[in-house]
Protein backbone atom coordinates (compact mmCIF):
# COMPACT_ATOMS: atom_id res chain seq x y z
CA UNK A 1 0.00 0.00 0.00
CA UNK A 2 1.69 3.26 -1.24
CA UNK A 3 1.55 6.06 1.48
CA UNK A 4 -0.66 9.29 1.42
CA UNK A 5 1.74 11.55 -0.16
CA UNK A 6 3.48 9.10 -2.65
CA UNK A 7 1.26 10.31 -5.66
CA UNK A 8 1.49 13.60 -4.72
CA UNK A 9 5.39 13.31 -4.58
CA UNK A 10 5.12 11.30 -7.93
CA UNK A 11 3.46 14.36 -9.61
CA UNK A 12 5.96 16.63 -8.50
CA UNK A 13 8.67 14.94 -9.83
CA UNK A 14 7.04 14.31 -13.06
CA UNK A 15 5.76 17.87 -13.18
CA UNK A 16 9.29 19.26 -12.63
CA UNK A 17 11.48 16.77 -14.71
CA UNK A 18 8.97 16.55 -17.77
CA UNK A 19 6.88 19.14 -17.32
CA UNK A 20 3.87 17.31 -17.18
CA UNK A 21 0.85 17.98 -15.64
CA UNK A 22 -0.64 15.00 -13.63
CA UNK A 23 -4.66 15.09 -13.93
CA UNK A 24 -4.23 15.69 -17.81
CA UNK A 25 -1.74 13.55 -18.54
CA UNK A 26 -3.74 11.32 -17.02
CA UNK A 27 -6.72 12.29 -18.53
CA UNK A 28 -5.53 12.27 -21.95
CA UNK A 29 -3.60 8.57 -21.50
CA UNK A 30 -6.96 7.15 -20.26
CA UNK A 31 -9.12 8.65 -23.03
CA UNK A 32 -6.52 7.03 -25.40
CA UNK A 33 -6.60 3.62 -23.69
CA UNK A 34 -10.21 3.13 -23.80
CA UNK A 35 -9.87 4.09 -27.57
CA UNK A 36 -8.55 0.87 -27.94
CA UNK A 37 -9.05 -1.18 -24.42
CA UNK A 38 -11.26 -2.43 -21.79
CA UNK A 39 -9.19 -2.35 -18.76
CA UNK A 40 -9.52 -2.27 -14.84
CA UNK A 41 -6.65 0.16 -14.22
CA UNK A 42 -3.78 1.67 -14.72
CA UNK A 43 -0.23 2.60 -13.14
CA UNK A 44 2.54 5.36 -13.98
CA UNK A 45 5.69 4.90 -12.93
CA UNK A 46 8.63 7.00 -12.87
CA UNK A 47 12.55 5.49 -13.91
CA UNK A 48 15.45 7.04 -14.38
CA UNK A 49 16.66 4.97 -17.75
CA UNK A 50 18.78 6.10 -20.26
CA UNK A 51 16.29 5.64 -22.95
CA UNK A 52 12.95 5.33 -20.45
CA UNK A 53 11.60 7.69 -17.79
CA UNK A 54 7.99 6.65 -18.06
CA UNK A 55 6.61 3.28 -17.45
CA UNK A 56 2.57 3.09 -17.83
CA UNK A 57 1.08 -0.30 -16.91
CA UNK A 58 -2.26 -1.50 -18.00
CA UNK A 59 -4.60 -4.03 -16.71
CA UNK A 60 -6.36 -4.93 -19.69
CA UNK A 61 -9.63 -6.65 -19.89
CA UNK A 62 -10.16 -6.89 -23.69
CA UNK A 63 -8.68 -5.10 -26.91
CA UNK A 64 -11.37 -3.58 -28.75
CA UNK A 65 -11.98 -4.21 -32.55
CA UNK A 66 -10.00 -1.04 -33.19
CA UNK A 67 -6.75 -2.07 -32.44
CA UNK A 68 -6.76 -5.93 -33.75
CA UNK A 69 -5.45 -6.33 -37.53
CA UNK A 70 -7.72 -6.66 -39.97
CA UNK A 71 -8.28 -9.56 -42.25
CA UNK B 1 43.30 5.42 -6.03
CA UNK B 2 40.98 6.38 -3.71
CA UNK B 3 37.23 6.70 -4.33
CA UNK B 4 35.93 9.90 -4.50
CA UNK B 5 32.24 10.16 -3.18
CA UNK B 6 30.49 13.75 -3.11
CA UNK B 7 27.81 13.60 -0.35
CA UNK B 8 24.97 15.60 -1.12
CA UNK B 9 21.65 16.55 -0.98
CA UNK B 10 20.34 20.38 -2.39
CA UNK B 11 18.34 20.65 0.65
CA UNK B 12 20.14 22.01 3.83
CA UNK B 13 19.25 19.90 6.89
CA UNK B 14 18.87 16.08 5.15
CA UNK B 15 22.26 15.21 7.16
CA UNK B 16 24.76 15.08 5.02
CA UNK B 17 27.18 16.46 7.47
CA UNK B 18 26.06 13.73 9.60
CA UNK B 19 26.11 10.40 7.25
CA UNK B 20 28.94 11.12 5.76
CA UNK B 21 31.09 11.43 9.76
CA UNK B 22 28.87 8.01 10.77
CA UNK B 23 29.48 6.18 6.95
CA UNK B 24 33.24 7.19 7.34
CA UNK B 25 33.37 5.62 10.72
CA UNK B 26 31.42 2.32 9.58
CA UNK B 27 33.89 2.47 6.20
CA UNK B 28 37.20 2.23 8.97
CA UNK B 29 35.35 -0.25 11.00
CA UNK B 30 35.83 -2.26 8.21
CA UNK B 31 39.40 -1.78 7.69
CA UNK B 32 39.25 0.87 4.89
CA UNK B 33 41.34 3.81 4.84
CA UNK B 34 38.58 6.98 4.63
CA UNK B 35 39.47 10.71 4.14
CA UNK B 36 36.54 13.37 5.56
CA UNK B 37 36.63 16.37 3.63
CA UNK B 38 34.70 19.02 4.30
CA UNK B 39 34.14 21.17 1.68
CA UNK B 40 31.81 23.72 2.95
CA UNK B 41 33.49 26.79 3.15
CA UNK B 42 31.42 29.33 5.62
CA UNK B 43 28.91 26.36 6.85
CA UNK B 44 32.02 24.41 7.90
CA UNK B 45 30.81 21.32 10.92
CA UNK B 46 32.48 18.49 9.99
CA UNK B 47 35.29 18.98 12.81
CA UNK B 48 32.32 19.68 14.69
CA UNK B 49 30.37 16.52 14.25
CA UNK B 50 33.70 14.78 14.30
CA UNK B 51 34.60 16.36 17.87
CA UNK B 52 37.71 17.84 16.80
CA UNK B 53 36.79 21.22 16.28
CA UNK B 54 39.68 22.06 18.91
CA UNK B 55 42.28 20.05 17.23
CA UNK B 56 42.08 22.16 14.07
CA UNK B 57 45.61 24.18 12.99
CA UNK B 58 45.45 23.65 8.91
CA UNK B 59 42.48 23.50 7.05
CA UNK B 60 41.73 22.50 3.56
CA UNK B 61 41.83 26.03 2.09
CA UNK B 62 45.43 26.28 3.50
CA UNK B 63 46.62 23.09 1.67
CA UNK B 64 44.92 24.22 -1.35
CA UNK B 65 46.78 27.88 -1.22
CA UNK B 66 50.33 26.15 -0.50
CA UNK B 67 50.16 27.36 3.16
CA UNK B 68 51.22 24.20 4.84
CA UNK B 69 51.66 20.34 3.06
CA UNK B 70 48.14 17.77 2.97
CA UNK B 71 49.16 15.71 5.65
CA UNK B 72 49.63 19.05 8.10
CA UNK B 73 45.59 19.59 8.06
CA UNK B 74 44.76 15.86 8.39
CA UNK B 75 43.09 15.13 11.73
CA UNK B 76 43.50 11.46 12.90
CA UNK B 77 40.28 10.60 14.96
CA UNK B 78 40.74 9.34 18.10
CA UNK B 79 39.15 5.73 17.67
CA UNK B 80 39.65 4.41 14.77
CA UNK B 81 43.16 4.79 13.39
CA UNK B 82 42.38 4.37 9.42
CA UNK B 83 39.91 7.71 9.67
CA UNK B 84 41.41 11.04 9.15
CA UNK B 85 39.52 14.58 9.33
CA UNK B 86 40.88 17.70 6.61
CA UNK B 87 38.41 20.38 8.17
CA UNK B 88 37.27 23.78 6.02
CA UNK B 89 37.35 27.10 7.31
CA UNK B 90 34.78 29.94 7.80
CA UNK B 91 36.06 31.80 4.83
CA UNK B 92 38.55 31.91 1.81
CA UNK B 93 39.75 35.17 0.79
CA UNK B 94 40.58 33.89 -2.53
CA UNK B 95 38.15 32.07 -5.00
CA UNK B 96 38.68 28.17 -4.33
CA UNK B 97 38.90 26.70 -7.80
CA UNK B 98 37.35 22.93 -8.42
CA UNK B 99 40.90 22.32 -10.36
CA UNK B 100 43.25 23.66 -7.45
CA UNK B 101 41.05 21.19 -4.79
CA UNK B 102 40.97 18.12 -7.69
CA UNK B 103 45.22 18.50 -7.21
CA UNK B 104 44.94 18.64 -3.73
CA UNK B 105 42.76 15.12 -3.89
CA UNK B 106 44.63 13.40 -6.06
CA UNK B 107 48.32 14.25 -3.93
CA UNK B 108 46.05 12.71 -1.11
CA UNK B 109 44.24 9.40 -3.30
CA UNK B 110 47.17 7.20 -2.80
CA UNK B 111 47.04 7.33 0.63
CA UNK B 112 43.50 6.16 0.74
CA UNK B 113 40.96 4.00 0.03
CA UNK B 114 37.98 6.29 0.19
CA UNK B 115 37.57 10.31 0.14
CA UNK B 116 33.83 11.36 1.20
CA UNK B 117 33.39 14.97 0.31
CA UNK B 118 30.78 16.91 2.29
CA UNK B 119 29.09 19.09 0.33
CA UNK B 120 27.42 22.20 1.34
CA UNK B 121 23.65 23.30 1.02
CA UNK B 122 22.19 24.32 -2.55
CA UNK B 123 23.27 23.31 -6.04
CA UNK B 124 25.27 26.44 -6.52
CA UNK B 125 28.91 27.48 -6.68
CA UNK B 126 30.05 25.53 -4.00
CA UNK B 127 27.83 22.32 -4.83
CA UNK B 128 29.74 22.15 -8.41
CA UNK B 129 33.19 22.51 -6.50
CA UNK B 130 32.78 19.79 -5.03
CA UNK B 131 30.80 17.47 -7.41
CA UNK B 132 33.66 18.34 -9.95
CA UNK B 133 36.09 16.43 -7.95
CA UNK B 134 34.09 13.74 -7.28
CA UNK B 135 33.77 10.28 -9.31
CA UNK B 136 30.88 8.89 -7.38
CA UNK B 137 27.72 10.60 -5.58
CA UNK B 138 25.61 9.71 -2.86
CA UNK B 139 22.51 11.57 -2.39
CA UNK B 140 21.03 12.40 0.69
CA UNK B 141 16.90 12.77 0.73
CA UNK B 142 14.39 12.67 3.97
CA UNK B 143 11.38 11.38 2.97
CA UNK B 144 9.19 14.32 2.73
CA UNK B 145 7.87 15.95 -0.36
CA UNK B 146 10.11 18.90 -0.60
CA UNK B 147 13.19 16.75 0.52
CA UNK B 148 12.31 14.43 -3.05
CA UNK B 149 11.82 17.13 -5.01
CA UNK B 150 14.97 18.88 -4.18
CA UNK B 151 16.91 15.57 -4.55
CA UNK B 152 15.49 15.04 -7.64
CA UNK B 153 16.84 18.85 -9.03
CA UNK B 154 19.87 18.06 -7.68
CA UNK B 155 20.14 14.42 -9.42
CA UNK B 156 19.41 16.05 -12.58
CA UNK B 157 22.38 18.44 -11.90
CA UNK B 158 24.64 15.51 -10.77
CA UNK B 159 23.70 13.69 -14.55
CA UNK B 160 25.19 16.79 -16.25
CA UNK B 161 28.71 16.24 -14.46
CA UNK B 162 28.40 12.33 -15.70
CA UNK B 163 28.93 11.01 -12.16
CA UNK B 164 27.42 7.60 -10.65
CA UNK B 165 24.50 8.89 -8.31
CA UNK B 166 23.09 6.46 -5.26
CA UNK B 167 20.54 7.42 -2.61
CA UNK B 168 20.36 7.40 0.98
CA UNK B 169 16.97 7.93 2.56
CA UNK B 170 17.81 9.39 5.63
CA UNK B 171 15.44 10.50 8.85
CA UNK B 172 12.61 7.71 8.32
CA UNK B 173 10.94 7.12 11.29
CA UNK B 174 9.24 3.70 11.07
CA UNK B 175 5.95 4.38 13.15
CA UNK B 176 4.47 7.27 10.43
CA UNK B 177 5.30 4.25 7.61
CA UNK B 178 3.41 1.83 9.56
CA UNK B 179 0.73 4.48 9.59
CA UNK B 180 0.89 5.23 5.72
CA UNK B 181 1.81 9.04 6.98
CA UNK B 182 5.18 8.83 5.23
CA UNK B 183 6.87 8.42 2.37
CA UNK B 184 8.90 4.61 2.66
CA UNK B 185 12.20 3.91 1.32
CA UNK B 186 10.73 1.98 -1.19
CA UNK B 187 8.29 4.45 -2.87
CA UNK B 188 11.54 6.97 -2.69
CA UNK B 189 13.65 5.02 -4.07
CA UNK B 190 10.58 4.37 -6.70
CA UNK B 191 10.49 8.48 -7.54
CA UNK B 192 13.61 8.93 -7.47
CA UNK B 193 14.70 5.44 -10.02
CA UNK B 194 18.41 5.85 -9.14
CA UNK B 195 20.73 3.26 -7.17
CA UNK B 196 19.16 2.49 -3.63
CA UNK B 197 22.22 2.69 -0.81
CA UNK B 198 20.86 2.70 2.56
CA UNK B 199 18.22 3.73 4.61
CA UNK B 200 19.05 5.29 7.85
CA UNK B 201 16.25 5.93 11.04
CA UNK B 202 15.62 8.94 12.54
CA UNK B 203 17.46 8.66 15.58
CA UNK B 204 17.13 11.35 18.17
CA UNK B 205 20.99 11.23 19.66
CA UNK B 206 21.62 13.91 16.32
CA UNK B 207 19.65 16.23 18.69
CA UNK B 208 21.80 15.81 22.03
CA UNK B 209 24.40 16.47 20.91
CA UNK B 210 25.34 12.33 20.33
CA UNK B 211 25.98 13.08 16.78
CA UNK B 212 28.69 10.45 16.73
CA UNK B 213 28.40 6.62 17.15
CA UNK B 214 24.66 6.57 16.51
CA UNK B 215 23.12 3.21 16.68
CA UNK B 216 25.82 1.25 14.37
CA UNK B 217 23.36 -1.00 12.13
CA UNK B 218 22.20 0.99 9.63
CA UNK B 219 25.53 2.89 9.06
CA UNK B 220 27.44 -0.48 8.81
CA UNK B 221 24.82 -2.23 6.05
CA UNK B 222 25.56 0.99 4.53
CA UNK B 223 29.10 1.00 4.07
CA UNK B 224 28.86 -2.89 3.32
CA UNK B 225 26.51 -2.14 0.48
CA UNK B 226 29.38 0.86 -0.30
CA UNK B 227 32.02 -1.23 -0.56
CA UNK B 228 30.82 -4.93 -2.08
CA UNK B 229 28.05 -3.46 -3.92
CA UNK B 230 25.21 -5.49 -2.50
CA UNK B 231 21.66 -3.43 -1.50
CA UNK B 232 20.66 -4.68 1.87
CA UNK B 233 18.71 -2.21 3.76
CA UNK B 234 17.69 -1.77 6.87
CA UNK B 235 14.18 -2.25 8.18
CA UNK B 236 13.16 0.78 9.95
CA UNK B 237 9.20 -0.64 9.90
CA UNK B 238 8.76 -4.38 11.02
CA UNK B 239 9.08 -3.61 14.94
CA UNK B 240 6.05 -0.79 14.70
CA UNK B 241 3.78 -3.59 13.12
CA UNK B 242 1.47 -5.83 14.95
CA UNK B 243 -0.20 -6.01 18.44
CA UNK B 244 2.82 -4.31 19.94
CA UNK B 245 3.69 -2.42 17.93
CA UNK B 246 0.88 -0.62 17.31
CA UNK B 247 1.32 0.51 21.11
CA UNK B 248 4.58 1.50 20.21
CA UNK B 249 3.47 3.75 16.98
CA UNK B 250 1.30 5.50 19.73
CA UNK B 251 3.66 6.21 22.25
CA UNK B 252 5.89 7.03 19.84
CA UNK B 253 3.80 9.92 18.33
CA UNK B 254 2.34 11.14 21.65
CA UNK B 255 5.68 11.81 22.75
Amino acid sequence: MNSKEYKRAQSMVLMDKYNLARTEFFKQLAELASRHFEYDGMTVDTYNGENLNVVITISVKKVKQSLKPSV
Amino acid sequence: MARKIVVTSGKGGAGKTTLCANLGLALARLSQRVLLMDMDIGLNNLDVVMRVEDKVVFDFIDVVENRCRPSQALIQDENEPTLYIMPSCHLAKRQITADAVKKVLNRLSEGFDYILLDCPAGIDIGFRRAVNCADEAIVVVTPHLSGVRDADKTITELQQHFIGVSVVVNRVRGDLIAEGEMLSPFEVFSILGHTALGVIPENDDVNCNLNLHLSRQPFDILANNLVTGSQDMYDCVSRYKGFFGRIKRRFKRNV
